[in-house]
């Protein structure tokens, strides 16, 4: 009879040992195939965001404006925004931008004030930038020459107004001093990311530059291209293109964020699998050496009839293995499974969220992905078959004689 | 900035004033106080002005027109081209803000009175009135000293209570002139917020008339802002409806 055939054998005659074993494997399997799809989702859901709402994969700013972006420093601007925004889209590669005013705002209404963050951009082009018709809750989104907002659900709340409601907006001007417009809210968005929600209105570019008192000239241009890996090459070359004006160009990867968290915490994540498998693997451990003196006797009789130390071993470790092997796969399933659903309905992390100042959105979707599923699997199989290996070298100590006379 | 520079160096501007002071022997702190708060009250005042700021990013100058009444009510229109129209009313102790495209009218309250005036190192807070100094603080003459080569009386005030924006003062005042020439204004940890500084004086008709006013808050870095008054006309006649919500929005 082949090994491997005694050791499938062996693992049937004690199914609860088995089961044991499998149960803690398969449960270590099935939680990093979660962690990873749950970290691969936020990866997924940070990037999108912040291509969206923050940075872009390229962002065109004054070279001095992020030195000085705590103070809001409006006059700090990019010039000539229009000729810029003309000469981006004729750019191939170049997938969507979005020229924007960012202005810190009061909003003033019926003697109580509110604090937000205003942003004033061209409708026409956002709509394909950020997709932000997509989160209309109610209303339809102004043009440009209109005097109406659009404006966070979360921000909506604490004055509890809503479509066709005015409200007033006091801001700095360029010259830093101060202007107010009032605005009719032409629609309300839920957006992803709650303290966006809960602090963003967006108003007409043209409304926005009269509010703020400012020429043809936006605070940034955010950029979108088809390939993302193509955004510091881009950067590049928009610096060569407008050398000599006062802007600092970036790709995205370059500007700090919570993504760098995210990248530093799968390698974090990749450590905890580890200690994950190794948990798992204790009880492999643990269950083959009982195995071994709970089968003395048997240890004894197969190497007094000729089976070598050798064999031995193989058999005890194709034992482990197999459990390793069954148990893995049947976790990963049940975690694709588990991944798949949660794919679809997400995480809602609702008012966990609140407050917290990461560019993360309150609904994760889990990403399912074969790659990884893959990678699991064989990672739970390769570390707990070493993890059973070491155990398994003892039955090659032990002495046939010495064996069959223990009880 | 506190009620006495207020009333000194501030929006009051319009109705600073002071009179020289000669033949006048003020001895204790109250009557320093008494003859301080005198020269600065008129029944109505005009002026025209600029306001010189100076921050980190450069300078800038916004000129405005006020009217005053009283020391309750007052009127800033601003007439610079970027704020041409916006105009900031002080009546029943209350500020009301105008801006042109606004629909309604803009009534600060709470903490949106520390907000800075038009970026400047003045806020709205340093524009409501108080009951004056003597009723708001406890006043003590800490001797006089020399400053910027004036003779001058320094005052220490205590608040009287937590009503009031700043904790404590000190201020020098003229000994001959009765016009205080320099202000500290420190917070309830005792940190120095704001510092008053007048800088020039003008007289007419006997009276001297402050017309450079340096304000720095030290809460900010590397800002001051400096007042300019070019026109000054006082005890004219001037419609009490001027200070009505009303004409703010007509």
């Amino acid at each position: 009879m082949r090994l491997s055939q005694v050791a499938l054998r062996n693992i049937s005659r004690n199914r609860r040992r088995s089961l044991l074993s499998g149960i803690a494997i398969g449960v270590a399997a099935m939680s990093i195939l979660l962690l990873f799809a749950l970290v691969d989702g936020m990866e997924e859901d940070l990037a999108r965001n912040l291509h969206d709402f923050y940075s872009g994969m390229v962002r065109i700013r004054h070279s001095d404006y992020d030195a000085n972006e705590l103070v809001s420093p409006l006059h700090l601007r990019v010039e000539d925004a229009d000729a810029k925004v003309a000469t981006l889209q004729s750019l191939e590669g170049v997938a969507g931008l979005s020229p924007r005013i960012n202005f810190p705002t009061s909003i003033y209404r019926e003697g109580e004030t509110y604090n937000a963050q205003g942003i004033g951009t061209d409708f026409a082009l956002e709509v394909g930038y950020s997709g932000i018709d997509e989160y209309l809750v109610d209303g339809t989104l102004p043009v440009a020459g209109e005097r109406r907002m659009v404006i966070g659900t979360g921000l909506a709340a604490e004055p509890e107004v809503g479509v066709g409601d005015s409200l007033t907006l006091l801001s700095p001007t360029m010259r830093r001093s101060s202007n107010a417009i009032t605005f009719e809210i032409a629609a309300t968005i839920s957006l992803p990311v709650a303290s966006l929600n809960n602090m963003a209105l967006y108003i007409p570019l043209d409304q926005a530059r009269r509010l703020v008192q400012m020429d043809n000239s936006v605070t940034e241009i955010l950029v979108k291209l088809d390939n993302e890996r193509d955004s510091r090459e881009l950067a590049s070359s928009l610096l060569e293109r407008w050398e000599g004006e006062p802007l600092r160009i970036v790709s995205w990867r370059d500007i700090p964020s919570a993504y760098s968290f995210i990248e530093l915490a799968r390698g974090v994540y990749n450590g905890m699998a580890i200690v994950f498998f190794l948990l798992g693997s204790t009880v492999i451990i643990t269950t083959t050496m009982i195995v071994i003196f709970e089968r003395m006797r048997e240890i004894g009789t197969i190497a007094a009839m000729g089976m070598t130390g050798r064999q031995i071993i193989q058999l005890f470790f194709l034992e482990a293995l197999f459990i390793a092997i069954a148990a893995a796969f049947a976790g990963v399933v049940v975690g694709s499974a588990i991944t798949l659903v949660l794919q679809q309905v997400g995480i809602d992390l609702g008012s966990a969220l609140d407050g917290v100042e990461l560019e993360i959105g309150s609904t994760i979707y889990p990403k399912w992905n074969l790659l990884t599923t893959g990678f699991v699997f064989a990672y739970s199989v390769v570390v707990t078959g070493l993890a059973s290996y070491f155990p398994s070298r003892k039955v090659a100590r032990i002495e046939p004689v010495e064996a069959l006379h223990t009880t | 900035m506190g009620r006495h520079m207020r009333a000194n160096h501030l929006f009051i501007l319009i109705v600073f004033t002071s009179m020289v002071a000669t033949g006048l022997s003020a001895q204790t702190a109250e009557e320093i106080v008494q003859r301080l708060e005198a020269n600065e009250t008129h029944s109505t005042a005009f002026a025209q002005g600029r306001m010189l700021i100076h921050d980190r990013f450069g300078d800038r100058t916004t000129s405005f027109t006020s009217w005053s009444s009283g020391e309750d009510d007052s009127l800033i229109e601003f007439t610079s081209a970027g704020e041409a129209g916006q105009k900031i009313l002080r009546t029943n102790d209350q500020i009301y803000l105008y801006y042109p495209d606004a629909a309604e009218l803009i009534r600060l309250r709470g903490s949106a009175l520390r907000d800075s005036v038009m970026g400047s190192d003045m806020s709205y807070e340093d524009l409501t009135s108080g009951g004056g100094l003597l009723s708001d603080y406890r006043v003590t003459l800490a001797g006089t000293e020399t400053v910027e080569g004036v003779e001058t009386f320094r005052l220490e005030l205590e608040a009287r209570s937590r009503s009031v924006p700043y904790a404590s003062q000190t201020i020098w005042v003229d000994t001959s002139r009765f016009v205080g020439v320099l202000t500290h204004l420190y917070s309830r940890s005792g940190d120095l917020i704001k510092v008053s500084r007048a800088l020039e004086f003008t007289e007419r008709d006997g009276r001297i008339f402050p017309v450079r006013v340096r304000i720095e808050d030290r809460l900010r870095r590397d800002t001051y802002t400096e007042f300019v008054f070019d026109e000054i006309e006082v005890s004219i006649s001037i419609d009490p409806s001027l200070f009505s919500l009303e004409e703010l929005t007509f």
